[in-house]
């Protein structure tokens, strides 16, 4: 496992390294930099900017300025905000974020899973039927309607929930469903699937075959198999519910990480582009780790280490 | 070994020659949820086809007099904020969304297919980099990626649009699929019977095209399902770049989200495309559920 | 019904058990605001603040809060806009209109209780001037002696520049050339005065971005202090017992609010979390018009809405062209049916009665007309009219209008054009390479004066951006900036507008009209084409 583990940190430094000389190459490339504006910035102006953040610099040395703030793990000042640096926001975002994304996710597995479960156990029954369909309503209905259509029910009509916010717990459940809704709709479909899956393997077969009981077959044999597809799924799933919170925390006036990933693409926002890109590279590198461990976990006869 | 799992091998190796595809289409014929939603599909995609010779308005002309009008008899899903007919726009935009929505998909339902399983069956260090690059694609900045296909093929034809459109899709949507897929390849490489096949002397080909896929095929099918609507939005959010079909010409998904923003005073804007996009989820659902049951190896002896 | 009904569906189901907990947390969380008794305004305010330092920000956003923030020479009247005493209590103009001279209030003072010298304005101006500072409104200061080349580097000694503090109260100004509109210029936040002793203490003179515009570092002159900077989340400011108005100041505090989505804030407003919202909902506007017609309020706007064309590409290089697509776009209509909100229809570009000037030429909504010229450039009836595209950045209101328009000419002059959007950055970069067949556009006047319009379409105009040129254009828009006769000033411009008008390089539509919800709690508070409030005039129920 610790060998398992140095292995994958070891393959994270390629990673990092193709990720930021991509973006690095893309954020140059795109047209338009953190100074155009609507009424042009005058030359002299553009040009003392330019020096300010070292924009004047020929690229390579741009790149390795770059380079060297990641391994100091410091991005230095935003280029939109001024008086702020990119490792300040990421940080003062970073709370709210998490915490939505971890209701969100807590939402979306409890419902997910328990009703594919039940659905993939009750095949082609009413049990079935309902919360697969409700799954596909989730799907359907994606976070820019659900959450507007929330928010216009349950805080306009009806008065129940603030509009805004991220303070009270009042204001933290809308939020958690509207993201959370269209996971648990993908969850509960994967673990319906996956389950359908393990129990019409041959092992569950001879279980039950024995005269195991329903509930052993189930909790000893059927769900670590049942649960691969979810399982691979959460990896990315994570670390996009962190970084991938933008229309929610839009909608919902949450002051997180999402909106300013978002924001540094439009505002071309070097460092903070930068900044939020390595910062979610790290977060899907170490949850699909996480994810990989969990599935030799649930099958200890993988080893990822070997070819066959 | 056990008596079972050859007894399977035999079995399956026995069936495939002789009625798989027959087996399956019977099987899913028999179906009447499937059956169902494979004919309003089709239904869809036909309306679609024949959208020009079918709509009784221009998708264009415009009508601003007029404005928005709940439906009517002359205008079935009423008209929109600039006075168009909302049913003739709802049948263009299954055009773009219908076509985006399987092309996309299948696209990366191909690469990832293959991507994933290639990197599970082969394992060690060809897994190791397939999956890392997996991670590259995941972590790059898409919007970037977008606005920068967007400016190097600078266009205003809708066809370069369109393509440039599922290359975009398909660049993040096969990500997941192959993570998927690989996961489910690994689990099932350590079963029995695929041990089986190999001490039987069965070459790698065949044992990933006649027993690996078949056998990961409910999460593939399920997760294409998925993918669909995920691309049909996701084309809304690209057009929003600048990528995609330009105006007037519309789509399911940019239907939608104008519909949210008029949701109280002008309902019937978000309510026909949301439920004709509902509607051929939910058939589509219905279909791949009947297809992963008919396609599945295990299911005559169920 | 199919898709609400699921949702409906399913947010009983998820209501199911989460009422219980919502019943017992619902009267402890509303209505926080306003509970402890003190007068708070709540003010939707679009976008994050790029920052608070008035040298270096440029946005609107930031223009609400700075003013609160921040007093400068001269204030304004909350209703007329007319120039009233600010950080000045009064001031002289010479005979020749060149020097000015101001006279700071006694107790002027900062938040710190330092008091507000003439030499702090001379040192804010200095740095405001300074090249290595990089700001971008420095071009306000310009029309004060001197004030350019150093800005550009070529003069470097700062005494030479025609700002003097005569002794700490006074302050004398002179100007390269009589400006009429000096005052209105004062009333921008560019040329605000910092604190010297808080900007040195964080760093240098010209470092752009320090920590002193931070809650607790701040240090300001105007009628309210900051407290809180929370980033995508509020500004909060209370009202300062230092600013020497204090007695008049009535609001206890604001609160600004970043809210990108006007479908959010329209919200916020409906439920009670904002008293004044930055924008409303297109669709919306009908609606508040019809039922809480109170609270919708559409003023006048100093801006236009136009569309540049680019005179260098292939049919548009003919004046006769540019003058028949602007006598085909129907104005009345896209105010009236796409854009709703009572703007006004423009047929020329600087916007009526801006400083008591209005264009003598206008263009005209006249289809016979239009297509009579559009036959005389050869394209009878749109016949062989090359393909032309509409560039637009991503907004619905300007898809909505780029549609209309793209309409009105397939159906008036038979010409097709297509559309194509493309992403804020993107369309600014296209539009200043001039890399466009025409593309929608606005301006919005920096000060109430014909000049603050009209001098962007001199040759190579920083803001130009169509390609077009005229000798005589430039000539007279140089003169009306030279001359000290207001009259004949007004009358220069008048002609360069008609040569405008005429050439029709840019497609006027219609006038900004600036439109928000306001809370019938506010009161004290006037609409102005400059969109300007000054906060201690404010007060809430």
């Amino acid at each position: 496992m610790l060998k398992y583990t140095i292995k994958r940190f070891l393959e994270a430094i390629p990673v990092m390294l193709i990720v930021i000389t991509l973006t690095f190459v893309m954020m140059k490339t795109a047209p338009g930099g953190p100074f155009s504006k609507e009424k042009k910035v005058p030359d002299a102006v553009l040009e003392a900017l330019n020096q300010r953040y070292r924009l004047d610099q020929p690229l390579y040395i741009q790149y390795f300025d770059t380079l060297k703030n990641t391994v100091k793990g410091d991005f230095g000042p935003s280029f939109r905000y001024a008086g702020r640096t990119v490792n300040e926001m990421i940080l003062e975002g970073l709370p709210e974020t998490a915490e939505l994304g971890l209701y969100a996710l807590l939402f979306a597995l409890v419902l997910g899973i328990s009703s594919g479960i039940i659905a993939a156990l009750k095949k082609n029954t009413w049990l079935d039927y309902i919360p697969m369909t409700i799954s596909m309503a989730g799907i359907c209905v994606p976070s820019f309607l659900l959450g507007p259509t929330l928010v216009l029910f349950f805080s306009i009509y009806l008065g129940w929930f603030p509009v805004t916010g991220w303070d009270t717990p009042m204001q933290k459940i809308l939020p958690s469903i509207t993201l959370g809704a269209a996971y648990a709709a993908f969850i509960a479909r994967l673990a319906r699937g996956g389950m359908l899956e393990i129990l019409a393997q041959d092992f569950i077969r001879t279980a039950r075959a024995k005269g195991v009981s329903e509930t052993k077959v189930l909790l000893k044999h059927a769900l670590k198999g049942g649960m691969f597809p979810v399982v691979s799924f959460l990896g990315p799933a994570v670390a996009g519910l962190l970084a991938g919170g933008f229309v929610v925390e839009s909608i919902f006036q949450i002051p997180g990480l999402g909106r300013y990933y978002i924001q540094a693409a439009f505002n071309r926002d070097y460092t903070m582009i930068m900044g939020t890109t390595v910062f979610l590279a790290s977060l899907i590198v170490f949850f699909n780790f996480v994810s990989d461990v969990l599935l030799i976990w649930m099958n200890p006869k993988l080893n990822f280490g070997k070819a066959k | 070994m056990s008596e079972l799992v050859l007894d399977r091998i035999k079995t399956e190796k026995a069936e495939k020659g002789r009625s798989l595809w027959q087996d399956a289409w019977s099987r899913l014929t028999k179906n009447k949820a499937a059956m169902l939603g494979f004919g309003i599909l089709s239904l869809f995609v036909l309306l679609a086809i024949f959208a020009p010779w079918i709509a009784p308005y221009s998708y264009e002309t415009q009508d601003l007099v007029m404005g928005p009008t709940a439906p009517s008899a002359s205008h079935w899903f009423g008209t929109d904020t600039l006075g168009r007919d909302m049913y003739t726009r709802v049948l263009y935009g299954a055009r773009i969304s219908l076509m985006v929505g399987f092309i996309a998909t299948f696209v990366s339902l191909v690469v990832g297919v293959i991507w994933g399983t290639v990197a599970g069956f082969i394992g060690g260090r060809v897994d190791s980099v397939m999956m890392r690059i997996v991670d590259i694609m995941y972590s790059i900045p898409f919007i970037l990626l977008v606005i920068l296909l967007m400016v190097m093929f600078n266009s205003s034809n809708n066809t370069v649009n369109l393509l440039l459109l599922f290359f975009s899709i398909g660049a993040v949507e096969w990500l997941t699929m192959a993570r998927i897929v690989r996961g489910q390849v690994l689990n099932i490489r350590k079963m029995e019977f695929i041990e089986a096949c190999y001490s039987m002397g069965l070459s790698n080909s065949a044992i990933i095209f006649r027993h690996l896929i078949p056998n990961v095929l409910g999460p593939i099918i399920v997760y294409a399902t998925l993918t669909v609507p995920t691309v049909m939005l996701l084309e809304a959010f690209l057009s929003f770049l600048g990528l995609g079909v330009q105006p007037p010409m519309s789509s399911w998904g940019i239907l939608i989200s104008n519909g949210v923003e008029n949701m109280e005073e002008y309902p019937w804007l978000l309510l026909f495309p949301g439920l004709t996009f509902s509607a051929t989820l939910f058939s589509l659902n219905f279909l791949g559920d009947g297809l992963r049951d008919a396609l599945d190896p295990k299911a005559s002896k169920d | 019904m199919n898709m609400g009904l699921n949702k409906t569906w399913k947010s009983l189901v998820t209501l199911g058990f989460m009422g219980i907990l919502a019943s017992t947390v619902i009267s402890c969380t509303k209505s926080t605001s306003v509970a402890d008794g003190k007068k708070i305004l709540r003010i939707g305010n679009g976008t994050e603040l790029q920052g608070l330092d008035p040298h270096i920000v440029t946005g609107v956003p930031e223009h609400h809060v700075i003013t609160a923030l921040f007093e400068g020479l001269v204030g304004a009247n909350p209703e007329t806009l007319a120039p009233e005493p600010g950080a000045a209590k009064s001031w002289e103009v010479s005979k020749d209109g060149k020097t000015y001279t101001f006279t700071l209030q006694d107790n002027g003072k900062w938040s710190n209780g330092d008091p507000v010298t003439a030499d702090d304005f001379v040192y804010s101006w200095k740095r405001m001037l300074n090249p290595a500072l990089g700001a971008e409104y420095a071009y306000m200061l310009h029309v004060i002696k001197n004030a350019e080349e150093f800005n550009k580097g070529t003069l470097k000694d700062f005494s030479k520049v025609g700002v003097v503090a005569k002794d700490p109260k006074t302050l004398v100004v002179t100007l390269r050339a009589p400006t009429p509109y000096f005052l209105s210029l004062l009333m921008h936040y560019s040329t605000f005065p910092v604190h010297k002793g808080t900007i040195e203490k964080f760093a240098a003179f010209e470092a752009r971005d320090t920590k002193w515009t931070q809650p607790g570092n701040f240090v300001g002159n105007g009628p309210f202090n900051l407290t809180k900077w929370e980033l995508n989340k509020v500004i909060s400011v209370e009202k300062s017992p230092t600013y020497w108005n204090a007695a008049i100041t009535k609001l206890d505090g604001i609160d600004f609010f970043p809210v990108e989505l006007a479908q959010t804030e329209e919200r916020m407003y409906r439920s009670g979390e904002l008293d004044k919202t930055n924008v409303v909902p297109i669709h919306k506007i009908d609606t508040f018009k019809k039922e809480r017609p109170k609270e919708y309020v559409n003023a006048p706007y100093l801006g236009t809405y136009f569309y540049r064309v680019n005179v260098t590409r292939k049919a548009l290089k003919d004046k006769k062209v540019r003058q028949a697509l602007a006598m085909s776009i129907d104005r009345q209509a896209i105010v009236d049916r796409v854009s709703k909100a009572g703007e006004i229809p423009a047929f020329a570009f600087t916007p009526p009665n801006t400083a008591g000037y209005t264009s003598p030429a206008q263009t005209k909504y006249d289809l016979e007309a239009a297509k009579k010229l559009l036959a005389e450039a050869g394209y009878a009836d749109g016949k062989n009219f090359p393909s032309v595209e509409i560039l637009y950045n991503t907004l619905e209101a300007h898809r909505a209008i780029a549609e209309a328009i793209q309409q009105m000419w397939k159906v008036n002059l038979g010409i097709n054009v297509s559309l194509k959007n493309q992403e804020w950055k993107v369309y600014i970069d296209s539009q200043q390479k001039i890399d466009y067949d025409i593309s929608r556009a606005g301006w919005i006047g920096d000060y109430p004066d014909p000049n603050s319009f009209l001098d962007m379409w001199v040759t190579n105009g920083g803001n130009n951006n169509t390609g077009w040129s005229n000798k005589k254009y430039d000539a007279l828009i140089k003169e009306a900036n030279t001359t000290g006769d207001m009259k004949k000033r007004m009358e220069l411009f008048g002609q360069a507008e008609t040569i405008l008008m005429d050439e029709m390089p840019i497609l006027p539509i219609y006038t900004y009209t600036n439109k928000y919800l306001l809370s019938e709690r506010v009161i004290g508070w006037y609409n102005n084409i400059l969109d300007w409030h000054p906060y201690q005039y404010v007060d809430v129920r």
